[in-house]
């Protein structure tokens, strides 16, 4: 429900990147999102395409890479993708885990494209 | 001719918000407020829990309380009546309150506070993105909403430390099962810190605002010494 702020900051990071490096235009962002970060892939990409339409980003496009929630048991050391409903370490049973990810909403990278000098 | 080129970021992108909670954080620190901020679903009793709380530690404590919702200020004035100082936010569309809105609120007000209670929006989702400055989220979860909200909900169980389990009163009328609702949510965070409260009996509620105090009394000792 929150995609459309986040959408807003992600235009505000790669105005900032475009600016930054006198770019003509923006091509590919790819960015990661937890599925543990609640946010909806297909609506973030929805309301990033309404808000850059017309503007010096139209044209630029997300490419959203899912991150899988990984958690890291405390007692046996097992690194496992977690059952979203169910978080306990699968080769133990123990519940004393670290997440080592799942919940990130980053911008990973940004292609720009400018015309050539001369 | 044109020249393409990638530019590798990796940053977060809520990083505005982070840097705010930060400041925040960092203020509330100093002062020695112990802040709260209330997240659950709408009508799950996060006004009526901060009536409670406020009545039995407004006469020892400097309590402040910030609510969120999209219309109205009525729950505000609900928790005003009990004589202590609130503030609405009504977000008009937005799902969720920020660490700018808080620090907005808070920022103009001269004394420190003990305790600041935040009510956010009633919204499971989105609430757990933002980090306000807050010591800890807590998750209210009521008897009767459905004791599988837990895992329907993870990434919020995983955002919050204390979960209260709220309406204990209405147990006979429903087929819901607070130990259930609490094991749900174990799974996903087992080191919560749970509660189980009535508004109406008074059950759990001494349990829950002692258990406030000695929270209270830590931030403060730890600002002392800051």
């Amino acid at each position: 429900m929150h995609e459309l702020s986040i959408a807003t900051q992600l235009v505000k990071v790669v105005t900032r990147v475009k600016e930054e490096n006198s770019a003509d235009r923006v091509g590919l962002v790819t960015v990661d999102i937890g599925l543990l970060a609640g946010i909806d892939r297909e609506s973030l990409d929805f309301c990033f395409e309404a808000i850059t339409k017309g503007t010096p980003l139209e044209g630029a496009h997300l490419k959203i890479e899912e991150v899988k929630p990984v958690g890291k048991c405390r007692k046996c050391g097992e690194e496992y993708e977690v059952r979203l409903d169910d978080f306990t370490c699968p080769a133990c049973g123990s519940r004393d885990f670290d997440m080592l990810s799942g919940s990130e909403i980053s911008i990973r990278e940004v292609e720009i494209e400018s015309e050539e000098e001369g | 001719m044109s020249q393409k080129k990638k530019v590798d970021l990796r940053e977060k992108v809520l990083t505005a918000n982070d840097e705010i909670a930060r400041k925040n954080r960092e203020k509330f620190a100093d002062a020695g407020t112990l802040v709260l901020n209330l997240v659950s679903s709408p009508g799950s009793g996060k006004t009526a829990l901060i009536e409670e709380t406020v009545k039995a530690l407004k006469d020892e404590y400097r309590i402040f309380v910030v609510t969120g919702d999209l219309m109205t200020e009525n729950d505000a004035k609900r928790i005003a009546r009990h004589g202590v100082e609130a503030v609405q936010i009504s977000t008009g569309d937005a799902c969720h309150l920020d660490a700018r809105m808080v620090d907005a609120r808070l920022s103009d007000k001269g004394a420190p506070f003990d305790l600041v209670i935040v009510e956010n929006v009633g919204n499971l989702v989105c609430p757990a993105s933002y980090d306000l400055g807050e010591d800890f989220k807590v998750l209210l979860v009521a008897v009767g909403e459905g004791d599988d909200k837990p895992v329907k909900y993870p990434p919020m169980v995983r955002a919050s430390e204390v979960l209260v389990i709220t309406k204990t009163d209405l147990v006979p009328y429903t087929d819901s099962d607070p130990a259930r609702i609490k094991e749900n949510a174990l799974k996903i965070r087992p080191d919560l810190e749970t509660f189980q409260v009535s508004v109406k009996t008074p059950e759990g509620l001494d349990e829950w605002t002692s258990w406030l105090v000695s929270r209270l009394k830590a931030k403060k000792k730890t600002a002392q010494s800051r």
